[in-house]
């Protein structure tokens, strides 16, 4: 009953303000406000405690609510909870009053424990459990206040906390739902879900109990469309009224076309390939420090990226200012050079390796370019195309010599270290064992001085462009795109908050 | 005695019939064009010319160039190397297994009959494009996998037509004396049957190649046929599906390569259909 009253209310206001103002509306905003937002997949999961994969971001912020926000500019503010550290090692959230989650369940200190309890419980088997392993204990001291203690200072806290593993949801319907939890979700975010037909639409309706007061675009609907030409057909053609992961080669187009408003700004993620360090021919450093001077990030900027990235050397990105190193560099695109240290090592030449990537255009083109790089270095390189979905497979049984690894980036370097080049990372593709830098980025995750932290990421940084575990490209930018009648914010990471989304005309 | 649909004593009504000459024409100009591609232009198929991404067609590059700045009518010479060879391959070995199977189920008759031709069926009742894919998805995505997964789809087709034509033949007077003559099957079903069944069978290879080549593009289209940088028309038209926009000719002339051959290879077997007709002399 609520729900059919609010979309007539809607829609008698949209109908009151087209004839108060005798506006045009776009077709995407029909006329209860519904905006559709074409995504590049599905999300696999609504569950946060659950999610693993690049496609919930778009999605994630607006189900879900996580305790301390981050601005466009990477800094962590109040959400959900207000936070205080008495000391390095202790964490007090104070929760807003009278909120509650979209089943009407209060979101209280009680249930902020419940979903900490869940998380960490190895029998839940979330992803979520790295990212809080310094946590020692969750406690309730009062209504609306939780006290997080951890074994040691862990600097990157409150940026872990903004993303999934802050992000609240209902006790009492993860208790009811059980498994289909998943495919349901209820949190406490600026919309909940409607409805979910996979690989089709995703429905989600403003929540008029959120914090920061019902959003102002009604009902939001989420398309994944895989293939980047028809995402823009449909963006031009108004079906759409926001996209996601705009193609490179369009940003000179789209710049200059009438109704498209298009964002772009320096991405948090890298694109790079995990070379696989246990096995011939890359488990030798000299044949990977090889493959990696005959290979030129510049060139992949410029013809992979039709130069809507930036260069890389390592894996922090430019836009984490305070870590980022831009005297950090590597001998690249040397051919010659790269010839002459094969065979100072004593290599056969030519060096058989094969690339492995997905389908997608602009990995094929990447390795069509490192292949044509390599080979005039000695490397014979053939190319493996596999499926979307077997990638994380062939990733972790280590079957390849050289396999894509890009990452989506978070908002603290750590987000884009410790998981990757940590002894037993799980993003360790490479099966790279390196002591010094494992003890260099333990540090880092403990250093609370950004002066400290950045030194400490530099050496670390050193070490891996020196060794080379993983072959940097690029740091790719962020594009996106909305027809003009829309005014939206965008993260560097990609998310979507549509909370603070409006139709402007 | 088999002279009677011989194709040498038909060539001179080939070359009158101008359909024929149309379609022979275009199969002759890829032909032509896949062999003797190295001496038609300067540049290599897969050597990326970064200072060139995407240009127009010009005097330098007649049909533009692609997305590594690769010249587009040196990837459409060498990849009618590719393409025509699998219809070739895929074409000739389903024909010989079909018709070695089918024959040998029409002439032997019985349960041999029934477990040859049945399982055709089951190989018949997969809609093909769904069955290639289903193949090379097992196999996983290689050019000579894709040759077979063609091969195996078609493989049906020559089967019924051949075991249609020797359950004709087999009870024709020449058979008969052959078999009175004291000659074995296996003398018989190739050095007689064979041979007078071959016309409809060539027929249907000039087609099914038209249709290999089609099949290939998709394969290739959806990343299972041939692995890149190898250029084949179908990887050609998939990758420049990106640059619709930017850069129409990458379509245009990598599908226009596929429609042209296609095309030839149609009117050919037309014409060779209306040639080897009895109704039609």
């Amino acid at each position: 009953m609520p729900k059919i009253a609010r979309r007539t209310f809607l829609a008698s206001a949209s109908a009151a303000a087209l004839l108060a103002q005798g506006a045009w509306l776009p077709a995407f905003a029909q006329a209860d406000g519904t905006l559709s937002v074409a995504v590049v997949s599905d999300p696999v999961t609504l569950d946060p405690a659950l999610m693993a994969s690049f496609f919930e971001i778009a999605v994630q912020y607006n189900i879900h609510e996580p305790l301390v926000h981050v601005t466009p500019e990477l800094v962590a503010e109040p959400g959900l909870a207000s936070f205080e550290t008495p000391d390095e090692t202790t964490y007090v959230f104070t929760l807003r009053d009278g909120l509650t989650f979209h089943d009407g369940t209060p979101l209280d200190a009680e249930a902020v424990k419940a979903n900490f309890d869940r998380m960490m419980d190895p029998a839940t088997g979330s992803p979520r459990a790295s990212d809080l392993a310094p946590v020692t204990s969750v406690e309730v001291t009062g209504a609306l206040e939780v006290t997080i203690t951890l074994d040691a200072p862990y600097a990157p806290f409150l940026q872990v906390l903004s993303n999934r593993a802050g992000m609240m949801v209902s006790p009492t319907a993860v208790a009811e739902m059980g498994a289909d939890f998943a495919t349901k979700a209820v949190g406490a975010g600026p919309y909940r879900v409607v409805s979910w037909t996979k690989n089709a639409e995703l429905v989600l309706e403003a929540f008029p109990e959120y914090w920061r007061g019902a959003p102002a675009i009604g009902r939001v609907v989420f398309r994944p469309i895989s293939d980047e030409t028809v995402r823009l057909t449909n963006l031009r053609s108004g079906t759409i009224g926001l996209a996601d992961g705009i193609p490179p080669q369009s940003v000179g187009q789209m710049a200059g076309t009438d109704g498209i408003t298009l964002k772009r700004s320096p991405g948090l993620g890298f694109s790079a390939f995990s070379f696989n360090t246990t096995a011939a021919p890359f488990d030798d450093p000299a044949v990977r420090r090889a493959f990696s001077m005959a290979t030129d990030p510049a060139t992949i900027v410029q013809a992979a990226y039709f130069g809507a990235a930036a260069a890389s050397f390592g894996p922090i990105p430019p836009s984490m200012e305070a870590f980022y190193d831009p005297d950090l560099s590597a001998p690249r695109g040397d051919p010659d050079g790269a010839r002459a240290l094969l065979e100072e090592a004593g290599v056969t030449m030519p060096v058989a390796v094969a690339i492995t990537v997905t389908n997608s255009p602009i990995y094929v083109r990447t390795a069509e370019i490192l292949q044509a790089q390599a080979s005039a270095a000695g490397f014979e390189v053939t190319i493996n195309q596999i499926d979307a979905t077997s990638l994380i497979t062939v990733l972790r049984d280590r079957s390849f010599d050289l396999c894509m690894s890009p990452w989506s980036g978070r908002t603290d370097p750590d987000g884009n270290m410790f998981n990757y080049f940590t002894l037993d990372g799980p993003n360790n593709f490479a099966g790279w064992k390196n002591p010094e830098t494992d003890d260099l980025l333990k540090q880092a995750r403990a250093e609370t001085d950004t002066a400290e932290r950045a030194d400490l990421y530099r050496q670390a940084q050193r070490i891996i462009a020196d060794e080379a575990p993983m072959l940097f490209l690029a740091f790719p930018e962020t594009l996106q795109a909305s027809v003009t009648g829309l005014d939206w914010t965008q993260w560097p990471d990609g998310a979507l908050k549509l909370q603070f989304a409006s139709f402007t005309q | 005695m088999i002279a009677s649909t011989s194709p040498s004593m038909r060539l001179p009504a080939l070359v009158s019939n101008r359909r024929a000459v149309f379609g022979l024409v275009l199969v002759g100009l890829a032909v032509f064009g896949a062999i003797l591609a190295p001496f038609l232009t300067p540049y290599t198929p897969d050597t990326p010319d970064f200072a060139a991404l995407l240009t127009p067609p010009s005097a330098a590059h007649p049909l533009g160039t692609d997305d590594l700045g690769r010249d587009l009518l040196t990837r459409i010479l060498y990849g009618a190397r590719v393409s025509l060879s699998v219809g070739l391959f895929s074409v000739l070995s389903a024909l010989a297994v079909g018709a070695l199977l089918g024959s040998m189920a029409g002439y032997a008759g019985g349960w041999a009959d029934a477990v040859i031709m049945r399982a055709m069926d089951v190989i018949f009742a997969f809609p093909s494009i769904l069955l290639a894919l289903a193949i090379t998805a097992v196999l996983g995505p290689s050019l000579g996998n894709a040759i077979l997964a063609i091969a195996v789809v078609n493989l049906p087709v020559f089967a019924r037509i051949a075991r249609a034509q020797t359950l004709v033949v087999r009870g024709l007077d020449y058979v008969e004396a052959k078999r009175a003559m004291g000659f074995g099957p296996a003398n018989i079903l190739i050095r007689t049957i064979l041979p007078n069944i071959a016309a409809p069978l060539i027929v249907q290879g000039s087609l099914l190649f038209a249709m290999a080549i089609i099949t290939e593009s998709y394969l290739s289209f959806l990343g299972l046929g041939a692995q890149p940088p190898t250029a084949t028309w179908g990887n050609m038209l998939r990758n420049s599906i990106a640059f619709l926009d930017l850069a129409p000719w990458m379509a245009w002339f990598s599908g226009a390569a596929i429609f042209v051959t296609v095309l030839g290879f149609n009117l050919l077997g037309d014409a060779l259909r209306d040639l080897f007709d009895p109704r039609n002399t």
